[in-house]
């Protein structure tokens, strides 16, 4: 089957209109948007022609608009407190997480209900998700000017060892940020498949992507249009940012700078460690020199062998998840086609060094390891949004922590492993431990350690109304599903009653809905217009996609698949809808999306199936029993 | 209910339930199958239709681990013919009881003495006893409608399979640390 082509009802299709999508790589240093321009991917630049959006955000006082990018980059150290760099350090996070966020003094945070860090700034109190969300704007911005008009999907990258909480708390960003989020990618696979496109060298590929603040390396198949992620490993704190932080204390040793730096000093410091580590990728030797407070000029220099001393045991921190993959993926170093490098940290010689050394070979960096992962994104979105019905290109990727579930004596009952291809179902038993119990309480967890102290907990819920029975006769069956993002939603039921209880798990460090929707509220571009025009905005968008999605489908298999009184059923239902879809009563509107779901279950299980036959029928003997009366 | 959805792991790719795969023929099977029922395949798709190619799309993936496997694989044959291996089986023959020991034992000596060729043919050796136990257990449960008592033997050549397979993990887990 290939993707559907959709125009709006009532519209004649144009077959050759193209949709407008992006590919986003939020990074944490820098983030940068790339489109497909006539087959192939392409950065898209400001007006100035940079690529790079530097990933700061600077808030201003009195409801201006937060300046994004090189503006803001350059305000650092004039207005620290203001100015948010490294947010993606922070995401789905509590502060408590990182100490460097917790220990040195680059913020000052404000108090909140919720767990989320927020940063006191002159616009208030602001969430990692929300400095993310500004960002993005400013991407989506950048690609409306080339793509002719807001884009209307986009493709997001997250480092392959992002967690539930992380992954989660990015969707909220572009939610706020007024995104349509087609899928979200890991970087290396996004990475593969931008070289993947280019080169088309099949074989298992080492992807080893150090960034600003995350370190990742997946192991990948590449044959025929397939993408299949063998295993992922990394460090989703480990980056440029460590490399930068080490060289600043050097510098502020070497210059004689007390500990009590204050912020803006702090932040000059960073900028200038970035610039000499920049400069000690072309340069043998480089010199520095630090304006101090007193208003003096220190002079300094360093070698490239001394910068390489400071840093050596953080380039030595990836290895170890270099190992794990390359044994999770069950393969010999020798049995590698390419290692590719990714980000800009990867510019770094002791680090080509280091991944020549252990992969034995030295690694590919044709395509621009800053671009690379926003191209591969754009490839992806391309496809997604159905401007190549006819690709047959296909990602197969993994969960990077296994997910699990606490047992008795906090230990962690893994139900899905790290390494799983997703999406993936699975399910798993579990009983009472005591006579009579109605209740069962359920903490899920993320995460390779036995004790559930040492995993992430994504999420706490309780099963009622177990009817009472001695201890250890119940059949609680707890089902985890992963989506293609990677995304977790966990169900529980007693099997021998069929009570049920389900929740979508939502991270324990994110934002409640009430947060997100008050989010939406003070974003700038929606200030004109309150919560309940968005939210019928935003139903009345899902009832034209389900209208738009269904109408296709009809033209395609309607005649094919289903009987006359079953096309009449789905044409009421679509009239319906299409009728008060014009109206704005929000509650009949939904009851009329839900009706036509409800009338249309069958079709799509029929064209389901029918795909699956046709997947088939090139393999011979196919004892197909899924037949169908229609 | 979805047709497909409630088809055991063989039917999902045409294919009736047999030990003796062509490993190669099921990727092939997985892959286009995967190609059709992806979830992005589906981005422009009604919401139901999404959830439906999430569901399907695990599914697959979940049969595919099971099936591209000898171990889960004869685990599955056995769950689905009424026999499912025990967690803790109490019957096993004592003859087993005793060689595991023995190798145990036998690991521990080899991996002491750190001689690279004699831990690289103990593992050669586990593999060959794999491959025999698999030999056996197509012998005794590769078709439907085998007799119990094959079931039964069918089910310690699993326990064996299994036993010699944990063994190979260990020692395929300690090696790293050795170089």
């Amino acid at each position: 089957m290939t993707l559907l082509q959709i125009s709006e009802p009532g519209r004649s299709p144009e077959p050759h209109a193209r949709r407008r999508a992006a590919g986003i790589d939020l990074g944490t240093t820098h983030s940068l948007v790339a489109t497909v321009v006539d087959g192939r991917p392409e950065t898209i630049p400001d007006a100035d022609g940079r690529v790079l959006l530097p990933s700061v955000v600077r808030y201003l006082a009195d409801g201006a608009p937060a300046v994004v990018g090189d503006a803001a980059r350059a305000a650092q150290a004039e207005d620290p407190l203001n100015t948010l760099a490294s947010v993606k350090r922070l995401i789905g996070r509590s502060i408590d997480e990182l100490p460097e966020f917790a220990n040195r003094s680059h913020y000052e945070f404000a108090a909140g209900d919720s767990i989320m860090p927020k940063f006191a700034t002159v616009a208030g109190p602001i969430s990692p998700v929300q400095a993310s969300a500004e960002i993005l704007r400013a991407l989506a911005l950048r690609a409306a000017g080339t793509l002719g008009g807001a884009p209307e999907g986009v493709v997001i990258t997250v480092p392959a060892y992002f967690d539930d909480s992380q992954r989660q708390a990015t969707i909220d960003a572009a939610r706020i940020a007024g995104l349509n989020v087609l899928r979200l990618l890991n970087e290396p696979t996004a990475a593969a498949v931008a070289y993947g496109l280019d080169r088309g060298t099949e074989g298992v590929h080492a992807v080893y992507d150090l960034g600003g603040g995350t370190f990742d390396i997946s192991i990948l198949r590449f044959t025929k249009g397939v993408f299949e992620v063998l295993s992922t490993a990394g460090d989703s704190a480990l980056g440029g940012d460590d490399v930068d932080a080490r060289l600043a204390a050097w510098i502020r040793a070497q210059a004689g700078l007390g500990d009590n730096l204050d912020h803006g000093a702090h932040r000059q410091l960073l900028v200038l460690a970035r610039a000499i580590k920049e400069g000690l990728s072309d340069h043998a030797e480089m010199e520095i020199t630090l304006s101090r407070p007193s208003g003096e000029n220190w002079l300094g220099r360093i070698t490239r062998a001394q910068f390489e001393e400071l840093i050596a045991d953080l380039i030595e921190r990836t290895l170890a998840p270099c190992r794990q993959a390359v044994k999770d993926a069950g393969i010999a170093l020798d049995e590698l086609t390419e290692v590719i490098l990714v980000g800009g940290s990867t510019r770094i010689p002791l680090v080509r060094e280091a991944v020549a050394k252990f992969f034995g070979r030295e690694a590919h960096v044709e395509i621009d390891p800053d671009r690379v992962v926003a191209l591969g994104a754009a490839i992806q979105a391309d496809i997604l949004i159905g401007n190549k019905p006819d690709s047959d290109m296909l990602l197969l990727d993994v969960i990077p922590l296994s997910l699990g579930i606490e047992t008795m004596g906090g230990l962690t009952e893994k139900i899905i492993p790290r390494n799983t291809t997703i999406p993936a179902v699975r399910a798993q038993d579990f009983t009472t431990y005591k006579d009579g119990q109605t209740a069962l309480s359920l903490h899920v967890l993320q995460g390779e350690r036995e004790l559930v102290r040492d995993n992430r907990s994504l999420a706490r819920f309780e099963l009622r109304g177990i009817p009472p029975m001695v201890a250890g006769a119940a059949r609680i069956r707890v089902t985890f599903q992963v989506d293609a993002d990677g995304l977790l939603s966990v169900s529980a039921r007693e099997q021998t009653q069929g009570v049920e209880s389900r929740i979508e798990v939502k991270p324990s460090y994110g934002l409640s809905d009430e947060e997100v929707e008050s989010m939406l509220t003070a974003a700038m571009d929606h200030a004109h217009e309150d919560m309940d025009q968005r939210r019928l905005r935003e139903l009345k968008l899902e009832a034209n996609q389900t209208m738009e999605a269904l109408t296709a489908a009809l033209a395609k298999d309607g005649e094919r698949l289903l009987d006359a009184g079953e096309r009449t059923d789905i044409a009421g239902a679509l009239a319906r809808l299409h009728g008060l879809n014009q109206g704005a009563d929000e509650t009949a509107i939904r009851g009329a999306i839900d009706e036509l779901d409800r009338v249309s279950t069958v079709f799509a299980q029929r064209r389901m199936d029918d795909a699956i036959r046709n997947a088939l029928s090139g393999h011979g003997v196919a004892e197909f029993s899924g037949d169908q009366d229609a | 209910m979805n047709t497909a959805l409630q088809q055991d792991h063989f039917a999902l790719f045409g294919l009736t339930a047999t030990f003796d795969l062509d490993t190669g023929d099921l990727y092939r099977r997985y892959r286009d199958l995967q190609r059709t029922l992806h979830p992005d395949r589906f981005a422009g798709a009604s919401p139901q239709e999404r959830r439906l190619s999430v569901q399907m799309a695990a599914q697959l993936n979940e049969a595919y681990s099971v099936l591209s496997q000898p171990l889960t694989r004869a685990r599955y044959l056995l769950e689905c013919r009424n026999h499912p291996p025990q967690s803790n089986p109490k019957d096993l023959d004592i003859g087993f009881l005793q060689e595991q020991i023995l190798l145990r034992e036998e690991w521990e000596d080899v991996r002491r003495a750190g001689d690279q060729t004699a831990i690289a043919e103990f593992q050669l050796d586990l593999k060959r006893r794999i491959e025999a136990e698999e030999a056996e257990f197509s012998r005794l449960a590769s078709t439907v409608g085998g007799a119990d008592a094959d079931l039964e033997l069918a089910r310690q050549a699993f326990y064996r399979m299994q036993f010699y397979h944990r063994q190979l993990e260990d020692c395929q887990a300690w090696q790293p640390a050795a170089n």
